[in-house]
């Protein structure tokens, strides 16, 4: 029985202390003289809609990249070595993570605000963006890829070089909205049009065609088949993609008919 | 003991109840490392989704146990301690009120219509009555805890210069805790997140939300273990047959939580946006210091123990360590502890780093985090509520414990597979692996290709450590379960007491006397580091609101303006 702090007791908590300060003053030093830090408040800059790459000088870009449920757009980037990127993401709807693997680039991804940060890519290789936060159903197959490439003098987005889906000039109503729901409800995020196959089969050329299922039999793609497959996706699955399972959408039965006339044109 | 016949009811169910649901919340558990290492390939096994299964695994384990536990603990220890009856009227509308809290949320998870998660974040959005169940839960608890109040009013009354027996303090501090942090969750829940489900309100400020969740989310964490730190200040010295080395500094430490578990909550936020730099820096120091307590106890705690292992004939240095009852029977509770004490050494040292500022952006939401925090809520945490909930029960119920040389073993086996576990977790992690994803359909998937070889193997481990935990956890169901089937004995009830610990150095220092000055300090720091963040978030024009999102599907549940 004593009535005062045992002098031992005092000893720890003074060590306690300083090895907490000794603590503070190392991340701190890091932050003040080597830049590593955590995101900052953005001032005046709003949610965009759109990813995309500019250039600012020989090595420095800044990309614009929107995460989605279930993708990244833009989903690739090819950059030379060396390349500084300043690197701003925007959320179209949940919240997303973004990690570029091999990197200490690592952002919350949160609606209604943007997100900052800066990394310099010094080695060749490819560098997995990787989304950390759950988001949904098929979180788990939402990455892209960022490529950097050696001897490259101009960094691009790949899927931008391929041809864009463009409104032909007469085109039935029916097919006009359906090309305005695929983008519209998500269709995009995980089929493509230019024959792709990234999370789900690629439109082109699908109708006519013949589609494999995962129970091992096989069926020609036809307009009852597409309907089918908007209205109860789980029901034919086919083979390959059986990883990512298709969410049931809330379409009406006009809404189905126009996609269905959209992907039939998509050849 | 006596407890009066009512509180001994709803303690045995508060304690019981939550044991049934580990069946689930162990199951899905397992589930996530075979889902994560690609043994099971697909989005979902017995009619149970990847993500409602991880759902329910952080709601009961981490949620409901803790919780349930932390009020009956609570109420077992003020009526032993304090020798007063207990508010019946609160402790059991705060009882019913926790119970259809969670048969609301358990009710919308498995039924599909919560796959939010335990962090719940919008815009994904889940059923309205599981954010109902969610705040049914909140103030249940808080009038579990009001009937505690005025029992210790009494005992005060009674004794005006007597100390507070240091686990009244412990749990009394717990529930401060639990108070401060639950305030901002209910705003969330109530204000933001219940009317936004309902379509009252079309759009929410998620940078608000998040921001409230972690004001709550972090001293969370010290409402888990707080319980376990009454365990360790008040019984394991002596079970170990010594003295406790300083009343002083358990009461020190416990105060110290009191105040510093709630500014904390950006070290959770540091990717996210719209939160400056400096307040982020602020929480950051802010969080250091609440490493000091811990210290402090480890410390003690070692003290005490060397104390009681030399009284037993412990020599030398280090070699006393050989002297404590790690095997004994009739002490099966010292290893619950122990073990919980040594998993923690790891779990508090990656909680430093994760708190670390930029040292966040190496392993942010990747699997080191699960790995982090399966050695402290899944550590000490359970192992203390495991311990103890046999312990509790089986003297509430006049019942007998038969297995305990089985009882004995459960510690260790557990001690090894979370380690196994957050060992093949914390190498994936520092290589990038993300955490909450079902990544035997992608990344651990040879036919996809976001495949990543370098993280298959390190995901194995934690399926070897998710196969010992559940085994460890079997063998604990076993033991328990057998306890409820014996013959129970009603004079076994009145002659159950709790294990107390004597303290060796028994000082008298008035600023640890005394609750109010340390409530001023918690509100006034939760106030400095909190106010001018929050009005900045709130009156932002660059944060646009946010329609609220099924997660099955990637278009809108609500209308945008």
């Amino acid at each position: 029985m004593s009535d005062k702090i045992h002098s031992s007791e005092k000893k720890v908590i003074s060590i306690a202390v300083l090895v907490s300060a000794l603590h503070l003053f190392i991340i701190a030093a890091a932050a003040l003289f080597y830049g590593l830090t955590v995101p900052d408040c953005l001032d005046g800059v709003k949610p965009f809609t759109q990813g995309s790459l500019l250039q600012k000088t020989n090595r420095h870009y800044e990309l614009h990249l929107v995460a989605r449920m279930w993708a990244f757009d833009p989903p690739e980037v090819v950059l030379p070595v060396g390349a500084r990127v300043d690197v701003f993401v925007s959320s179209l709807d949940v919240t997303h993570g973004f990690h570029i693997v091999g990197t200490n680039l690592n952002l919350a991804v949160v609606p209604g605000a943007v997100n900052y940060g800066r990394v310099v890519f010094g080695k060749p290789g490819v560098y997995p963006i990787v989304c950390n936060e759950y988001c949904g159903i098929a979180h788990h197959g939402m990455y892209g890829f960022i490529r950097i490439v050696e001897g490259l003098t101009t960094g691009y987005l790949p899927s931008q070089k391929e041809t864009a889906p463009t409104a032909l000039p007469n085109e039935p109503p029916l097919v006009a909205q359906g090309r305005k729901l695929y983008q519209e409800k998500g269709c995009a995020a995980c089929h493509s049009l230019d024959g792709n196959q990234t999370i789900g089969p690629t439109f082109k050329g699908l109708y006519g065609g013949t589609v494999h299922l995962t129970d091992n039999s096989s069926l020609p793609v036809d307009e009852a088949y597409l309907v089918e497959s908007i209205q109860f996706p789980q029901k034919k699955i086919v083979k390959g993609f059986e990883s990512i399972l298709m969410p049931t959408l809330p379409l009406t039965q006009d809404e189905i008919h126009g996609l269905v006339e959209f992907i039939k044109t998509v050849k | 003991m006596y407890i009066q016949p009512s509180i001994r009811k709803i303690v045995l169910i508060e304690l019981i109840l939550p044991i049934f649901l580990l069946i689930f919340g162990i199951y899905h558990g397992l589930l996530q490392t075979l889902y994560r290492a690609g043994y099971i390939q697909a989005s979902s096994k017995f009619g149970i989704n990847y993500y409602q299964g991880l759902t329910a695994h952080g709601v009961i384990n981490a949620l409901v146990l803790t919780t349930f536990f932390a009020i009956a603990f609570g109420h077992v220890l003020i009526a032993y301690h304090l020798k007063k009856n207990l508010h019946v009227g609160l402790a059991t509308s705060g009882f019913i009120l926790l119970l259809i809290g969670t048969l609301l949320a358990a009710a919308m998870i498995f039924t599909g219509h919560a796959s939010v998660l335990y962090t719940f974040y919008p815009p994904l959005k889940a059923h309205p009555l599981f954010y109902i169940g969610l705040a049914l839960f909140v103030v249940g608890s808080w009038l579990s805890f009001y009937s505690w109040i005025p029992a210790y009013r009494l005992w005060r009354k009674e004794n005006p210069t007597k100390k507070v027996p240091l686990a009244v303090v412990g749990i009394f501090s717990t529930f401060i805790v639990w108070q401060i942090a639950t305030i901002p969750v209910a705003v969330e829940v109530l204000f933001m997140l219940l009317p936004w489900s309902l379509g009252w309100t079309p759009e929410i400020n998620i940078v608000l939300a998040r921001t409230l969740f972690w004001f709550f989310g972090h001293p969370l964490v010290y409402f888990w273990l707080l319980p376990t730190y009454v365990m360790y200040y008040t019984m394991l010295p002596k079970l170990a047959d010594g003295k406790l080395f300083s009343d002083f500094a358990g009461r020190f430490a416990f105060l110290l939580f009191c105040v510093l578990s709630a500014p904390l909550g950006f070290h959770h936020q540091f990717s996210d946006p719209g939160i400056g730099v400096n307040w982020k820096a602020l929480h950051t120091v802010l969080t250091s210091f609440v490493a000091i307590p811990s210290m402090m106890t480890a410390f003690t705690l070692a003290a005490s123990l060397e104390y009681g292992a030399k009284k037993s004939g412990g020599r030398g240095l280090f070699r006393w360590w050989g002297k404590l009852p790690y095997m004994d029977p009739e002490r099966w509770l010292f290893p619950y502890l122990f073990c919980g004490l040594f998993i923690f050494i790891f779990g508090g040292v990656t909680g430093i780093i994760n708190a670390s500022f930029s040292m966040n952006n190496v392993i942010h939401n990747t699997a080191w985090i699960p790995a982090h925090f399966h050695l402290t809520v899944g550590g000490p945490v359970f192992l203390g509520i495991l311990g103890m909930s046999l312990y509790l029960v089986e003297g509430l119920l006049g019942s007998k414990i038969r297995n305990k040389r089985l009882a004995v073993w459960v510690p260790y086996l557990w001690t090894l597979g979370v380690c196994t576990f957050s060992t093949g977790l914390f190498i994936g992690g520092l290589r990038g692996e993300p955490r909450r994803t079902n990544m035997g359909l992608s990344y651990v998937n040879a036919e996809s290709t976001g495949f990543r070889t370098e993280w298959v193997n390190s995901a194995a481990i934690g399926v070897i450590g998710g196969i010992i935990m559940t085994l460890a956890v079997c063998l604990f169901f076993f033991v328990f379960f057998r306890m409820l089937l014996e013959k129970k004995d009603s004079k076994k009830i009145e002659s159950f007491c709790l294990i107390e610990s004597e303290a060796y150095h028994d000082e008298d220092i008035g600023f640890v006397k005394n609750f109010k000055p340390w409530i001023i300090a918690a509100v006034m720091a939760v106030l400095v580091s909190y106010s001018i963040p929050l009005y900045t978030i709130f009156t932002s024009k660059n944060i646009v609101g946010a329609v609220p999102f099924s997660p099955d599907s990637p278009v809108s549940q609500g209308v945008s303006k």
